[in-house]
C-alpha cells in the first residue's frame, strides 16, 4: 500500500508491505526502510518494534488529520492514498490576501468587536469567545478590511466554525 | 457520622470527596446538569439528581434546586467542593437554615473572607501583614485612576467577590487600565455574578506561598505547614509542592501563627487556606483566605498523611482533630501537575473535546485524580481542570524525577492537554533549583518542538500510515447494503435495529 503522509508542512512517500502474517511489515519512509514488528493492542494503540527499539504510538483523528503521540513526542499527520489528491498543506490563515478568521475552540461568543467595513491592524482583537470560564480574545493575523461577519454575541460556536472574514 | 452527603459539585473534585465519603461508610449523592449525564461523578455516586441545563448559572450555581435536592434524598450535610459555591456565604446560610451541614466552614466566616477589603481590614486588626491597597470597592474609572496613580504602578486589580485567577488583571501602565478595569468587571460579573473590583500594589516576582489549616468545633486550630503555588498562568495555579524551596524552618513557624491567627480572627471552623505572598526578602503579605479544600490539597496531605477530606468530614460531624500542632511534621516532598484541557503551545488556549485516548499513569507514589475517561466528552461549559497528578518522594529531587517518570506514561488524545508543558517545567533549571515566581511562566516558557529525531518522525508518521490502512480496511469490512434474504434473518434485524437506534 502505497500512502501520502504530510506532516510538518513536508509530504512524505510511505510504503506498506504487508510480510505473511507474523506481524513483521517493511515499511519504506521516502528512502529509508524499516522492517518493523507491528502490534495493535487496543484501537488507535500501535505498538512498534524498530530493531528491537520500543514504540508505544496512539492515534486520533481530529479535523480530518491523524493525531500521533509517541512517547513525549507529538505530531499531526494526514494521509492520504497515493493515487487520490495530494495532501493540503496546512490550511493558510492568509490565503490570497483573504483571512477566515475562525473559531480555535468551541464556546459562546461574548462580544464581536468589529464592524463590517472596519479597518483593523495585524494583531487587533476581533471577538471574544468563552470557553471553560475563560475569555479568549481572537485577533487578526494581518492589517485588513473586515468583510463579513458571521457570528453575533451570545451565539454558540462550534471549533473551526468561521466567524469572520478579511480582506487584506 | 453522616449516613448520607450531596456532593455539589461535578469533576475530579466531587469524585475526590466521594471517595472520602465511601471510606467513612458514607453513601455519596450526585447532582448534575444536562451536560454531565455522562459524567464520572455521576456514575460513581449512589444516587444522582439532576438540577438543571448545562450553564453552571442554571445548575450546580442554584442554591435551591441543591437543597432541595439534598432533603429529597434525605442527605444530613453537603460537601461544595471548590468553585460554583463552595465560597457562597449564602449557600452555607441556606445550608444552615435547612438543618443541613454545610462542610465547610460556617457562613459568617465565608461572608468575611469572601469580601477582599473587608477580611484585609481583619487580617491588620488580627495583626497579618497585607499587601498595601485600597479597603473598599471602586465605584468607577475615574475613581481607579486616582486610586492608581497616588498607589504608584504596577497594580493588581481584583475581583471583591474574587477567586480562581479570574475577574484578576495585571496592569504595568495607564493606558492599560481602561480596558483592565473592563476585562476584569466583565469577568467577575460572569465568574461571580457582581463586577465589583479593588485594587492591591503588585509585589513583583514574588513566591505564592500559602498555609493550610484545620479548626475543629472544639476550638483547636491548627496548620499543616505550605504549598508553594508560584507557577501560574493567567494567575491560576499550574503546578504545587510542599514543602516550599523557600522555606525555612523558622519562617513556617511565623507563616504558620500568621495564618492560625487569621483564621482565629474569622472564627474559623473545617479546612481553609491562608494565601500569602512572600517576596525575596522573605516578608509575607497576606493575600486572601480560600474558605473551601483546594485543589492542590492532596501535596498536603502526601507529606503529613492526614487525608484532609476525612478532616473536614469529621470536623463537620463534630468529631475533635485528635491530633495537635506538635504532632505534625512533613515527610519528603510532594508535587501536584494540574492536567489542563488546554494548548501550552498557543497560550494555554482552552481545548475541550472528546478525549479518544487515554493511558493513564500509575506506580509508585503516583495519584493521578481524573474527573474524565476514554470516550468522555469535556464540556466547554466548566473549568479546563481534568486531572490532577500527584506523586510523593524522599526528597524534591527525587519527586521530580518520579513526576516525569509518571508524565511520560501520561497519554491524553483526542484534546489538547497541559502535560507537554509539565514536562518541559520538569527539565527547567530554574524549577530545578527552585528558582520560581508568581512570573515564572510568562518569564520563562516557550513552548519548542521536540529536537529533531529522523527515527522518532518516521515513526508517527507510520504509525498514521498503519491506522489509515487499519480504517480503510474496517470501512472495507462493514457491509454497505445487505440483500433481501437478510431482512428475513430476526438475530440480524434486531442488531441493526440496536445499531440505528445507538446512533440516533
Amino acid at each position: 500500500m502505497r500512502l501520502l503522509a504530510n506532516a510538518g508542512g513536508v509530504t512524505h512517500t510511505v510504503e506498506l508491505d504487508e510480510g505473511n502474517g507474523t506481524g513483521f511489515v517493511r515499511v519504506k519512509v521516502d528512502d529509508r526502510e524499516y522492517l518493523i514488528d507491528v502490534a495493535n493492542p487496543a484501537p488507535g494503540h500501535y505498538s512498534l518494534l524498530v530493531r528491537g527499539k520500543v514504540f508505544s504510538a496512539f492515534v486520533w483523528q481530529r479535523r480530518g488529520r491523524r493525531e500521533v503521540q509517541v512517547g513525549d513526542r507529538s505530531a499531526s499527520v494526514e494521509v492520504v492514498s497515493a493515487q487520490g489528491p495530494r495532501p493540503s498543506a496546512r490550511p493558510a490563515a492568509a490565503v490570497g490576501g483573504r483571512q477566515e478568521i475562525t473559531a480555535p475552540m468551541s464556546g459562546r461568543v461574548v462580544q464581536v468587536l468589529v464592524q463590517p467595513g472596519q479597518m483593523v491592524a495585524d494583531g487587533e482583537s476581533l471577538v471574544i469567545i468563552e470557553a471553560m470560564k475563560m475569555e479568549t480574545e481572537i485577533r487578526a493575523v494581518a492589517r485588513g478590511q473586515v468583510k463579513d461577519i458571521r457570528v453575533s454575541a451570545n451565539l454558540a460556536v462550534e471549533a473551526g466554525q468561521l466567524l469572520l472574514v478579511i480582506d487584506s | 457520622m453522616f449516613g448520607k452527603v450531596l456532593i455539589a459539585n461535578r469533576g475530579e473534585i466531587a469524585i475526590r470527596v466521594m471517595r472520602g465519603c465511601r471510606e467513612l461508610g458514607i453513601s455519596p449523592v450526585a447532582v448534575y446538569s444536562e451536560a454531565d449525564r455522562n459524567a464520572l461523578h455521576v456514575q460513581m455516586a449512589d444516587e444522582a439528581y439532576l438540577i438543571g441545563p448545562p450553564p453552571a448559572s442554571e445548575s450546580y450555581l442554584l442554591i435551591d434546586r441543591i437543597i432541595e435536592a439534598a432533603l429529597a434524598c434525605g442527605a444530613e450535610a453537603i460537601h461544595p467542593g471548590y468553585g460554583f459555591l463552595a465560597e457562597n456565604a449564602q449557600f452555607a446560610r441556606a445550608c444552615e437554615q435547612q438543618g443541613l451541614v454545610f462542610i465547610g466552614p460556617p457562613s459568617t466566616a465565608i461572608q468575611l473572607m469572601g469580601d477582599k477589603t473587608a477580611a484585609r481590614r481583619a487580617m491588620q486588626a488580627a495583626g497579618v501583614p497585607v499587601v498595601p491597597g485600597i479597603d473598599r470597592f471602586l465605584q468607577d474609572d475615574d475613581e481607579a485612576r486616582q486610586v492608581v496613580a497616588a498607589m504608584g504602578y504596577p497594580v493588581m486589580i481584583k475581583a471583591a467577590l474574587g477567586g480562581g485567577g479570574r475577574g484578576m488583571r495585571l496592569v504595568h501602565q495607564e493606558q492599560q487600565l481602561g480596558e483592565a478595569l473592563r476585562a476584569a468587571r466583565s469577568e467577575a460579573r460572569s465568574s461571580f455574578g457582581d463586577p465589583a473590583i479593588y485594587i492591591e500594589r503588585y509585589v513583583t516576582n514574588p513566591h505564592h506561598v500559602e498555609i493550610q489549616v484545620l479548626a475543629d468545633a472544639h476550638g483547636q486550630v491548627i496548620h499543616l505547614g505550605e504549598r508553594e503555588c508560584s507557577i501560574q498562568r493567567r494567575h491560576q495555579k499550574v503546578v504545587e509542592e510542599s514543602p516550599s524551596p523557600l522555606m525555612t524552618e523558622d519562617l513556617r513557624v511565623r507563616m504558620g501563627e500568621a495564618a492560625v491567627r487569621a483564621a482565629q480572627a474569622a472564627n474559623y471552623r473545617n479546612a481553609g487556606t491562608v494565601e500569602f505572598l512572600v517576596d525575596e526578602h522573605r516578608n509575607f503579605y497576606f493575600l486572601e483566605m480560600n474558605t473551601r479544600l483546594q485543589v492542590e490539597h492532596p501535596v498536603t496531605e502526601m507529606v503529613t498523611g492526614i487525608d484532609l477530606v476525612l478532616a473536614q468530614l469529621r470536623i463537620a460531624g463534630g468529631e475533635p482533630l485528635g491530633y495537635r500542632q506538635e504532632d505534625i511534621r512533613l515527610t519528603g516532598a510532594a508535587i501536584e501537575c494540574r492536567i489542563y484541557a488546554e494548548d501550552p503551545a498557543s497560550n494555554f488556549r482552552p481545548s475541550p473535546g472528546r478525549i479518544t485516548v487515554l493511558q493513564a499513569p500509575a506506580g509508585p507514589w503516583v495519584r493521578d485524580e481524573r474527573g474524565v475517561f476514554a470516550g468522555g466528552e469535556v464540556s466547554p461549559f466548566y473549568d479546563p481542570m481534568i486531572s490532577k497528578l500527584v506523586v510523593w518522594g524522599a526528597t524534591r529531587q527525587e519527586a521530580i524525577a518520579r513526576m516525569r517518570r509518571a508524565l511520560g506514561e501520561y497519554v491524553i488524545g483526542g484534546i489538547k492537554t497541559t502535560i507537554p508543558f509539565h514536562q518541559w517545567l520538569m527539565e527547567d533549571e530554574d524549577f530545578l533549583a527552585g528558582r520560581l515566581d508568581t512570573g515564572f511562566i510568562e518569564r520563562r516558557y516557550r513552548p519548542q518542538a521536540a529536537p529533531p529525531d529522523q527515527l522518532a518522525q518516521d515513526v508517527a508518521v507510520i504509525a498514521a500510515a498503519l491506522d489509515h490502512r487499519q480504517s480503510t480496511r474496517q470501512a472495507a469490512a462493514t457491509p454497505v447494503s445487505q440483500g433481501d434474504h437478510d431482512a428475513l434473518n430476526p438475530w440480524k434485524l434486531a442488531g441493526r435495529v440496536d445499531l440505528m437506534r445507538r446512533r440516533g
